[in-house]
This record gives structure tokens, C-alpha cells and sequence, in this order.
């Protein structure tokens, strides 16, 4: 049986993935700030934990089952609007929790004696390191730390690998979009559809996971159109932000 | 009237050099670092206005640089770290994302209005680490890519009112290096020296362009950098 450990695991993408390792017969430690939507999660352990507490990554490692071969650093949070008028203490928090915490949980859990010796750490990043992201400055780059973070514990010879969503239709995506009307919100993935394309690829031993295809062709445009895909990006979420959203 | 100038950092290294180019160049230079003034060697230039300040406790500016007109900006002030990931503590990992993406972002938050006001420029300062991958200093590569998302984020955003540029300097012969850990080695003789970098760090602000001082730029330099580390030795 394979034990999993995976933040922000009560909504969203986290629950998603923690569900389906659920029923495919994982042992899964699911990891939240929000108690309430944990205890509505069945047949998985759960840790209650704020990832801006202090001693969060010491917790969440002593809180890891013995042999876990799959971390899943789902937590995330965002802050969307003009970045001047977002308030600083939102966006050091958007570093706290997106970048900070999963170095430091990473760090926690490769000096504990927790992790199978061929663990995957697997980060959730964001579509924003492909075609950047107006509108939300601290968390793209929050999400390009991430990447660049990924990419060196790989190199440093533990596996890892970065999983770049587009936008899904969780309460997260809603929260921070400027547009929640009907289109917009059937057009985004899933979060199950996401999780098991996730799972795929993280079956497949892919490091650079992109879920869907739409995913994929905006992350293909801004590669290879920059400029466009920016200024199309700085209309559509950007231009469309009056009042911040945190 | 002299155009004004904001670096952070200014009491060592790169951002020193960055002092004394503007200084020279006839700008009005206003610069803060972590160490008293009276042990910054050799001494700032005459009109240097100089604050002491450790931003790994607040983000705090002078006074000077929010109340009016602000041409020019680096952000330059940051930390290094060497060495494998688990040698460092959890309060070591928060203040290296603190000291080189939060303050410098939420400094460029506070710096908004009078930048804007001059219709004035923004330079952060990368790395060319933030690129690739980086076993040795995973995080300190982290809080650089960091910035680099900031900077493509924010240049969208300020696209009519400031400029943003980011600079990615490579290897740079500065007290930085001890500080991360870098053992001493002969490779180090190559590092650029800080004049040389702050000098195409002023050209790209004074072109709006980002630039990355990678490798061409290194080995370009390199006769100069052995000049000078032999000149120290």
C-alpha cells in the first residue's frame, strides 16, 4: 500500500488528489488549516495545521507515515488586483504559504526518517511560470519559486516534479477570477478530471506535468509568444480587476 | 535638478558599486545597508545620503524616497546560501525568502506613488540562477525565479506608468559569497568585478531592458576579473 502525505488537502485540487489516492487503495495523510472541511473526509488520517504556524513543518513531518513515497504540496492560496493596492501583509502571506512553507516541509521531511528512499515530491505550481500573470504578482512568483525549487531538489537527487494547472473550477479559482459567470466557470477543468490526469503522469514519472490540452496550448503560446500572450493575459485578468481580491 | 536614485544594499558589494556609479555620474543617491556608516570602507561619496537598515526585521524606506519624485530604483539588497537544503533551519528558509523576494517586492509596493509620479524605473536584481537547477542553493535559486515571475508580472501591470526591469547578474566577486559559504577556490578569481556589473546593471535601467549577465558576459570580463583578484592578492 503507498502512503501519501498531501497538503491542502480539504478543497480543491488536494481534495481531488486526496480522494482518488483514496480509492485507489492509498494510505493517505491529509493535511489542512480548515478542520471542518478535513472531518468531511473519510478513510484518510488528517492533520489540522496551518502552514503560516511556526512549527508547521515540524508537525507535518512528525504527522508523515513511516515509507511515504508521494508528497503532494497542494496549499495554496492568492491574492488578485492591482499590486499596489493589495495589502503588504497579503502578499508576504502568498510567499509564507506558497513558497516558504514547502521548502521548509521539504526540508522537515528529507531530515526525518519518514520518506520512502525513492519519495517523489510533487509541487503544485501554477500555468502563470508559461504566460505570466498580471494581475497577481506575489503568487506567480510565489509559483515560479516553486518551479525553480522543483527543479533543483531533482537535480540534488531526489525525485521531484512540478504540476502547472490551468484555471479549475474550485472555490479558489472563484474566489480569485475576475469573471465567475456561467461560461467561464464550465469552461475551466474539473479539479477530478485535473487529479487524474496528475496521477497519470506522476505514474508516468513525468517531472513537468500540464494538465489538459487547453493547459497545455496556453503554456505552448506563452513560450513561444510572450508578448501577445501577456498582453492578452493583462486584458483579461488584469484590466478586469478593479478592487483587489485577497 | 539631479535625477534621484534609490539602491538598496549600498553599503557592500554590488550595490556599493551601484553607489558610487550613480555618484560619479552626477545623480542624487540615496542608499541604505545593514552596516553602520562608520564601517562602510572606503567611505560613501560626499552627497551620499546613507541610512543604516536591516530589512530582514521591516521593509521601513527613508522618508526621502517616498515624498518625492523617484527616478531609479534597485532593489539590490539580498542574501546568498550554499550547502545542501537540510543544513538549513525553518527561520533560515523564511528570512532568505524574506530578504530577497518579500522585501524587495513589498519595498517596490512602497516605492509605487513616487515612482509613478516620476514616471521612473524599477530594477530588481535576479540572478542567473534563476534559471535551470541548483542542487547547492535550491532555495537562495527559489527566492531569484521568484523575482523573476514578479518582475514579468509587474511589467504588465506598470506598463504606461513605471518600468521594470530585472537584471540577472552571474557569479560577481562581492563579500556575498563568504557570507552564503562559498569556499574559497580559484574559479573565484574569475567572479566579475562589481564595477563591471553594476555598470551594465545602469545600462539596462537606462534601457528599460532585462538583462542576463550569463556566461558571454563572464568570460568577457574575465581578463579584468583576474586583473583584479590578482591586484588583491
Amino acid at each position: 500500500m503507498r502512503r501519501v502525505l498531501i497538503t491542502g488537502a480539504a478543497a480543491g485540487l488536494g481534495r481531488a488528489l486526496a480522494l482518488a489516492c483514496r480509492d485507489a487503495g492509498d494510505n493517505v495523510t491529509a493535511v489542512d488549516r480548515d478542520e471542518t472541511a478535513l472531518a468531511t473526509l473519510s478513510g484518510l488520517e488528517t492533520l489540522t495545521c496551518d502552514l503560516c504556524a511556526p512549527d508547521a513543518a515540524t508537525r507535518i513531518a512528525e504527522a508523515c507515515a513511516p515509507d511515504t513515497s508521494l508528497i503532494l504540496h497542494c496549499a495554496g492560496i492568492s491574492a488578485t488586483g492591482p499590486f499596489e493596492d493589495i495589502p503588504a501583509e497579503v502578499h508576504a502571506r502568498v510567499l509564507r504559504v506558497n513558497l516558504v512553507a514547502p521548502i521548509q516541509i521539504t526540508r522537515a521531511l528529507l531530515a526525518s526518517d519518514r520518506l520512502a528512499p525513492d519519495a517523489t515530491h510533487a509541487f503544485v505550481g501554477s500555468l502563470s511560470t508559461f504566460t505570466g500573470y498580471p494581475g497577481a504578482t506575489s503568487y506567480a512568483a510565489s509559483k515560479d519559486g516553486l518551479a525553480s525549487f522543483a527543479r533543483s531538489l531533482h537535480k540534488a537527487g531526489h525525485r521531484s516534479t512540478c504540476i502547472f494547472p490551468g484555471p479549475l473550477r474550485t472555490n479558489h479559482a472563484a474566489r480569485y477570477a475576475p469573471d465567475n459567470s456561467d461560461k467561464t466557470v464550465a469552461a475551466r477543468m474539473a479539479p477530478e478530471d485535473a487529479a487524474a490526469l496528475i496521477l497519470r503522469d506522476l505514474a508516468r514519472g513525468r517531472r513537468t506535468i500540464i494538465p489538459g490540452a487547453k493547459a497545455k496550448a496556453f503554456a505552448a503560446a506563452g513560450r513561444l509568444l510572450p508578448g501577445p500572450t501577456g498582453r492578452a493575459l493583462r486584458k483579461a485578468l488584469y484590466e478586469a480587476i478593479d478592487t483587489p481580491k485577497v | 535638478m539631479s535625477r534621484r536614485v534609490f539602491i538598496t544594499g549600498g553599503s557592500a558589494g554590488l550595490g556599493r558599486a551601484l553607489v558610487d556609479h550613480y555618484a560619479d555620474a552626477g545623480w542624487s543617491v540615496v542608499t541604505q545597508g545593514r552596516r553602520a556608516a562608520d564601517q562602510i570602507a572606503p567611505p560613501l561619496p560626499q552627497h551620499v545620503t546613507y541610512q543604516q537598515h536591516d530589512f530582514a526585521r521591516d521593509v521601513g524606506l527613508p522618508a526621502m524616497v517616498t515624498d518625492a519624485p523617484l527616478d531609479l530604483a534597485i532593489l539590490n539588497a539580498g542574501a546568498g546560501h550554499v550547502g545542501p537544503l537540510t543544513a538549513l533551519t525553518d527561520d533560515q528558509i523564511a528570512e532568505l525568502v524574506h530578504v530577497n523576494t518579500t522585501a524587495p517586492l513589498l519595498q517596490a509596493q512602497a516605492l509605487y506613488p513616487t515612482l509613478a509620479a516620476a514616471k521612473g524605473t524599477l530594477v530588481l536584481i535576479g540572478s542567473t540562477t534563476a534559471r535551470g537547477a541548483h542542487p547547492d542553493f535550491a532555495s537562495y535559486a527559489a527566492t531569484k525565479a521568484a523575482l523573476a515571475g514578479a518582475a514579468r508580472a509587474l511589467r504588465l501591470e506598470w506598463q504606461d506608468r513605471v518600468r521594470v526591469v530585472i537584471v540577472h547578474p552571474g557569479p560577481t566577486a562581492t563579500e556575498m559569497h563568504d557570507r552564503a559559504g562559498l569556499p574559497q577556490s580559484g574559479i573565484r578569481r574569475l567572479f566579475t568585478p562589481a564595477p563591471i556589473v553594476a555598470r551594465a546593471v545602469a545600462s539596462a535601467a537606462a534601457s528599460g531592458r532585462d538583462r542576463r549577465l550569463g556566461m558571454t558576459f563572464l568570460l568577457r570580463h574575465a581578463p579584468a576579473a583576474l586583473r583584479a583578484s590578482g591586484a588583491n592578492a
